[in-house]
């Protein structure tokens, strides 16, 4: 497993590591069998182009959770995902990569957790934002050195 | 068309009211659906053993699995007949805090409130703006996660 991660290791502006994620008509019948969202603008291409969308679109809460799970690997076991937010700016289509960034914009000590803000966001392959957000990870703090 | 309303005093009517309550106790397949979906490759959540020393209780569910719509009871359409008329809910994002762990095994009742309702006028034309608050509770009655999110709905899917 890899070195847990401390409040101590981390500075502002310090990029998360990003997550690519392939989309396909298949992730799109995962996500709905594991979020109970059945949906058939994100599966039925017949049915999203008669709702005059482009194609299927990518469920929104597919990219929250893949987003979680951006946090979520970036803060290690020890660290604790106490809040996300996110805004949709536009669709992203099934076919497409999903890119899943972030950025640390802030530490802070609040009722003794040391926490640190992100920024967070999903690119389509064109780099363009389309959807935007963040985060508050509780992280452990190194054990106090020797004497 | 531009002036058509679509906000009713039926719909305004269920702000502050609990739409659904939904009880859903949380299985090892549940938790495996969603892995496989994400492709997740943290062992915390398959492998006892490394989400004890996590300084978890049990194998922990990760933060999304909760913020899926099944834990919620479905669309919150489903729930607000006031609503059925309407087109196709746009998701209008929204914020998810996480209080306690969630374990495999954990039986969580949410609960969802229309927070609030608002009209616009949109590029589409009138659109009604719903906010939903949910609150989750694990079968000893603590709140692990509380959301608060949005959809966006036209007389027809725009």
């Amino acid at each position: 497993m890899a070195a847990q991660i401390c409040f101590e290791d981390v500075k502002e502006s310090t990029p998360l590591p990003p997550l690519r994620k392939p989309t396909s008509t298949r992730l799109s019948a995962l996500w709905a069998a594991a979020s109970g969202d059945f949906d058939p603008i994100h599966y039925d291409k017949e049915y999203a182009l008669a709702q005059k969308l482009p194609a299927i679109i990518v469920n929104g809460r597919l990219k929250l959770a893949l987003l979680v799970q951006l946090v979520t690997n970036f803060m290690g076991p020890a660290g604790r995902l106490r809040k996300i937010s996110l805004r949709h700016q536009s669709m992203d289509l099934v076919g497409r990569d999903l890119i899943l960034k972030g950025v640390i914009t802030r530490k802070l000590v609040h009722e003794g957790e040391s926490l640190i803000e992100c920024e967070l966001w999903v690119e389509n392959p064109d780099g363009e934002k389309t959807s935007i957000g963040s985060a508050t990870i509780g992280l452990p703090l190194r054990e106090p050195q020797g004497g | 068309m531009s002036e058509e309303k679509i906000l009713t005093a039926a719909m305004e009517a269920q702000v502050g009211k609990t739409l659904n309550i939904h009880v859903m106790q949380i299985d090892r397949r549940m938790l495996d659906q969603y892995l496989e979906a994400t492709g997740d490759p943290n062992p915390i959540y398959r492998d006892r053993a490394a989400a004890l020393q996590a300084g978890y209780a049990e194998i922990p569910v990760p933060p999304g699995l909760l913020t899926t719509m099944q834990m919620e009871g479905g669309s919150p359409s489903e729930h607000f007949p006031e609503q059925k008329h309407l087109g196709g809910a746009v998701d209008g994002g929204g914020e998810w805090e996480f209080f306690h762990p969630v374990y495999v095994g954990d039986v969580i009742t949410a609960s969802r409130k229309l927070l609030s309702l608002k009209e616009r006028k949109g590029k589409l034309g009138p659109m009604i703006i719903n906010t939903f608050e949910v609150t989750y509770r694990n079968q000893r009655s603590v709140v692990v996660a509380r959301s608060r999110w949005s959809t966006i709905r036209y007389p027809t899917h725009p």
